[in-house]
């Protein structure tokens, strides 16, 4: 009897993970793939277009990378240690700091601050679950990873990869305000940290990285202006981004031309763009960005 | 029966923890493997059946690239892929910036180093339009 109520249960195990598992474990290929648009479809699709804008925002790890090269030393005093992930009720509040939360964790895993960041990833864990993404945030793993601090980039690429599932899960899902509101935070922390840097790092890297997020505010702002009328929330959100933007209204970005040139080195391709762009940004036009960012980054954070 | 309960409850748990600790394998190896001195930024995983031949790869992806920054492409095949995975990498005007199939010869890796900031245009494919599966991975060289 016990024998044959293990078979019916192996069984039923047998099927339960097979059904579950059959996508993953299917040998044949799918097509299209959810992350692999076709070049025909991403042209006519407006979401696809939403998608581009999306994508199109660069990761808090590369303004850490830009500090590091500064050899700017890591300032805990600028991480918004201020938010409390229990007191935030509504899925905007969640959603735009689990955003802010995700370039501090970015800016804590490139500095080695992985002690730290257990904090952090905590906060993370409660507001990912908080908007029903949790599943996508694998925080046993990378809190034993930062614990430990013996494997940095998987804990780089494990967070990385959790935050881009959980943008393109609410995008696939028709949660795209909420996905804009995670990416717009990302945003607005990244910039933080670049402009409250500058000043005391006026370095000229640092200073073009500051005035070249004009193209991005703008692909920002596009991404936001949907949901601008949804709630009060959002409309106080835009406007932010609106004066943000007509701040930079002034800055100029030029472009030389040139062709690439590539050179094979060891096995692998080397490619260097002889093609350049350029900011013209004075000092008023710069202290202005750097006020406005603080202004709104410290009001969204401060709106437990 | 206590013994083979436990089998049985192992045997349901074990795998569903592990399941929920990894993604794409092929993507944690290709990302791991991209070398000591990058920062994984984004993967783009690939997956085709026969194409016909066509003037531009079928698969784009946008990405956004910095001045100042070098980036590497890194791009990995499934063992079971039929294709190779190769790619292009064109400036928002559309212009070629570089490409890891040349002369007939598909390189695995791409170091780019970025003096324009914009948005970039990926696309992947693999050789000749084959069936194949395969990730992309966009890393920040340090």
């Amino acid at each position: 009897m016990p024998a044959r109520l293990f078979i019916i249960l192996l069984v039923g195990l047998f099927l339960f993970t097979a059904c579950r598992n059959s996508s993953k474990k299917n040998s044949n290929f799918v097509f299209p793939d959810a992350d692999s648009v076709p070049v025909s479809e991403a042209e006519k699709l407006s979401d696809e277009a939403i998608d581009d804008i999306a994508r199109n925002m660069s990761s808090p790890v590369e303004i850490a990378n830009l500090l590091q090269r500064m050899k700017v030393p890591f300032s805990a005093g600028l991480l918004a240690t201020s938010i409390d992930a229990s007191r935030l009720s509504t899925s905007f509040d969640k959603s735009l700091k689990l955003g802010i939360l995700g370039a501090d964790l970015g800016y804590l895993n490139m500095y080695e601050k992985t002690g730290s960041s257990v904090d952090v990833l905590s906060s993370i864990k409660k507001l990912a679950d908080g908007v029903n993404v949790g599943q996508f945030f694998d925080f046993e793993t990378l809190k034993r990873l930062s614990r430990s601090r013996s494997d940095l980039d998987s804990l780089l690429l494990i967070s990385q990869d959790s935050y881009n599932k959980i943008d393109k899960y609410l995008r696939d899902k028709g949660r795209g305000q909420l996905s804009a509101l995670m990416i717009t935070g990302v945003w607005i922390e990244g910039q933080y940290l670049a402009t409250q840097m500058i000043k005391q790092h006026p370095d000229t890297l640092l200073r073009n990285r500051v005035g070249e997020q004009k193209i991005i505010l703008n692909d920002l702002l596009m991404l936001l202006a949907p949901y601008c009328n949804v709630n009060q929330q959002f409309s106080s959100l835009c406007q932010d981004m609106q004066d943000l933007k007509l701040k930079y209204r002034d800055i100029k970005i030029t472009f030389t031309v040139g062709d690439p040139v590539t050179v094979e080195k060891d096995g692998a391709l080397v490619v260097k763009q002889t093609e350049e762009s350029r900011v013209e940004m004075t000092d008023e036009q710069l202290a202005l960005i750097i006020v406005t960012t603080n202004n709104i980054r410290n009001k969204l954070i401060s709106n437990n | 029966m206590k013994k083979y309960l436990i089998i049985t409850a192992l045997m349901l748990f074990v795998p569903m923890l592990m399941s929920g600790q990894s993604s794409d394998p092929l993507i944690q190896k290709c990302a791991l493997n991209s070398g000591p001195n990058s920062t994984f930024l984004k993967d783009f995983r690939v997956q085709l059946g026969k194409g016909n031949s066509q003037p531009e790869l079928r698969v784009r992806q946008v990405f956004p690239l910095s001045k100042n920054m070098t980036y590497k492409f890194t791009l990995c095949n499934a063992d079971n892929s039929q294709g190779k995975l190769i790619m292009k990498l064109k400036d928002s005007d559309g212009s070629l910036q570089a490409t890891s199939y040349v002369s007939g010869k598909a390189y695995p890796e791409i170091n780019f180093t970025c003096k324009k900031t914009g948005t970039y245009n990926l696309y992947f494919d693999f050789i000749d339009f084959l069936p194949g599966s395969g990730v992309g991975i966009v890393s920040l060289v340090k």
